[in-house]
């Protein structure tokens, strides 16, 4: 066992999660409020997160303690993020049900940690790719808003963002 | 929970992956909110080629505000076709095998970086293509399989008549500039003549093509099949031929069509000067971009033959545009080749002028950003004369303003020796990465500055080396 300090997390459902600092650190939110508060034995409060799924950004955050700051933004234009990169061990951490993906992204999103936000969101696209308008549709219980003219008109549209 | 409930800027981080543009146009077909969503992203990276519908195409997006104003990077394809290509068979054969052949050491070096795909479809995909290279090589000769020869040599033609269109309509340099105009967010300009991939459809005409296409594959692959294990078969059917997706006979069409037609490329004329045309079209190009509406901040040239596009026509004013547009940049990056095969620059008088030229477009777009963060130039493809290499004699080396400047690649860029020494002394504190190997010095002599990183206030003074008489220095740079 490190003699690393401990942090105590608490879901929206009250129940308590300690933590090394590091693993709580992941959150660039709790990461400002460490700061902030100085040292704290006090529970932080995860209003928006409840018990499974802060379990899961737990467990994610645990294994990935150790990676390097993300290099961020201004170049992430030319990096463009490709579908293809995600890490086996992400895409297995992301074998959930869609209601739970959907908040672990939202969980990441309000904690602020990138990696993690842009694994889920990858994961998203990967279920999109290669599908018609009718399976995004049923993959994502979409209801279809268009009128037949727009459609057309969207398709026309498209014609023209196809490079040749 | 819906997808849709997703804050707009999750749901854009959802889609931004995408990387192939059908499942954006996909997408949008969704719904109204998804619509919008993707129609955003539809026109971010916009390539423009010299034919009549990638120019109409510019146009249609700039006519509607919302499309033109999410345009931020734009990619011109300076490459043209070969008009030899278009009208002599054989000329044309010859170059379809060594596009072929070029094709597939770059797929294979492709894949084995990247692991892409599985070994044994690489095998196949390498089997057959070069069994395909090798029965066009017979085609030159003996005309076998002359048909499909025609039918891609009739494609080719088409696609040489219609870019000669498009290249009269670009020399209408106000018509050009006003759709230009109308881009107000691009931050990234790129000129290559390297042909940019694209997935390539045939239909309705193009049929009798698909079809000799598909009857060229099929016959490959009866003859390869046979020498191979039965694991490898069952490998084949099940995940290469039965498959929806990317099968063999895609990738193989794929390569093949764009080996064969893609632009830019043709013959080298091995010991000969490169062929000329009569267009100047980098030169309007910038001319053309003078008129964007935003200052990109970073600017990319990489042409491999700049013989072909004429540079050395560029006139000064055209120059002065190439200087206007990076004013902003914060990356510049300039990679010239002039041909493939190393020529002297002594042996053709327009080459010396091409060079001197190139010198001078490279100059300008070097000295114009104060803003430069990131600067790399290489220029290969010509051979260094004995006893040093043309300089006029009040030539200047760059003037750039390195105040930011973080990382500064030159190689192959000719230097006179004092301004080299110069510009080692006054690199920037701000330089995190520096490499200025194989700079070309006027005095005939390689410089090696230094290697890799340097760190502030730990500058290594240049070494220079002279060159034995012997030993042509270009024998291992080249």
């Amino acid at each position: 066992m490190s003699g690393e300090e401990m942090i105590t997390l608490k879901s929206s459902d009250d129940v308590s999660f300690t933590v090394e600092r590091s693993v709580a650190e992941r959150s660039i939110l709790i990461k400002h409020l460490l700061e902030d508060l100085g040292t704290s034995t006090e529970p932080i409060p995860i209003p928006n997160v409840n018990e499974p799924v802060l379990n899961k950004v737990i467990e994610w955050s645990i294994h990935h303690k150790n990676d390097p700051p993300s290099t961020d933004d201004n170049d992430s234009e030319n990096n463009r993020r490709r579908t293809t990169d995600i890490d086996e061990w992400d895409q297995k951490f992301m074998q959930v049900d869609q209601e739970m993906l959907f908040e672990i992204i939202l969980a990441a999103n309000y904690l602020d940690i990138k990696p993690l936000l842009d694994v889920g969101c990858k994961t998203v696209a990967n279920m999109i790719k290669g599908k018609s308008p009718e399976e995004i549709r049923k993959t994502f219980n979409i209801q279809n808003d268009f009128t037949p003219e727009e459609e057309d008109q969207i398709r026309r549209e498209n014609e023209w963002a196809e490079d040749r | 929970m819906n997808l849709l409930k997703f804050p707009t800027e999750i749901l854009i981080l959802c889609f931004e992956p995408l990387d192939d543009i059908s499942d954006l146009t996909t997408s949008r077909l969704v719904c109204r909110q998804l619509g919008a969503i993707c129609g955003g992203m539809l026109w971010r990276n916009i390539n423009v080629r010299l034919s009549t519908k990638s120019l109409k195409r510019l146009q249609y997006i700039s006519e509607n505000p919302e499309f033109a104003r999410s345009v931020r990077a734009l990619t011109f394809d300076v490459g043209l076709y070969h008009t030899d290509c278009a009208t002599n068979l054989s000329s044309y054969s010859i170059k379809c095998i060594n596009e072929v052949d070029y094709a597939l050491q770059e797929a294979e070096q492709e894949w084995e970086r990247d692991k892409t795909m599985p070994e044994e479809q690489l095998d196949a995909f390498v089997l057959n293509g070069t069994q395909l290279s090798t029965n066009w090589r017979q085609t030159a000769h003996f005309g076998e399989t002359k048909t499909l020869m025609q039918a891609f040599q009739h494609k080719y033609r088409e696609l040489a008549d219609d870019q000669a269109l498009a290249l009269q309509e670009c020399t209408d340099i106000s018509k050009f500039a006003n759709i230009l105009r109308s881009f107000t967010n691009v931050r990234r300009v790129k000129i290559t003549d390297k042909p940019i991939k694209t997935k390539w459809k045939f239909k309705g005409k193009d049929s009798i093509l698909n079809g000799e296409i598909g009857k060229a594959i099929r016959s490959l692959r009866q003859d390869t099949l046979e020498y191979w294990e039965s694991e490898l078969h069952r490998y084949m059917d099940s995940l290469v031929f039965n498959t929806d997706t990317s099968t063999l006979t895609d990738i193989m069409g794929d390569v093949i069509a764009s080996a064969c037609l893609s632009t830019g490329k043709w013959i080298e004329y091995r010991g000969q000067s490169p062929p000329h045309s009569p267009v100047t079209v980098l030169g309007d190009i910038f001319t053309a971009l003078a008129e964007l509406s935003s200052f990109p901040t970073s600017l990319e040239v990489d042409i491999r033959r700049y013989a072909y596009v004429n540079i050395y026509k560029m006139t000064d004013k055209q120059l002065e545009y190439a200087r206007y547009l990076p004013q902003n940049a914060k990356s510049i990056h300039v990679l010239m080749t002039h041909t493939e095969n190393p020529v002297e620059l002594k042996l053709v008088p327009f080459m010396l002028k091409d060079w001197e030229q190139m010198r001078k477009l490279i100059t300008a777009l070097g000295e114009s950003s104060s803003k430069l963060e990131d600067l790399e130039v290489r220029i290969d493809g010509y051979l260094k004369l004995k006893g040093g290499t043309p300089f006029p004699a009040d030539s200047k080396s760059f003037n750039i303003r390195w105040e930011k400047l973080e990382s500064l690649c030159l190689e192959g860029v000719p230097f006179l020796k004092t301004k080299f020494e110069h510009m080692v002394k006054h690199l920037p504190v701000s330089l995190k990465k520096l490499d200025l190997n194989k700079v070309f010095l006027s005095s005939g002599s390689w410089a090696h500055a230094t290697d890799g990183v340097i760190h502030t206030g730990v500058r290594k003074p240049p070494t220079f080396l002279e060159t034995p008489e012997d030993k042509n220095p270009c024998d291992e740079y080249f």
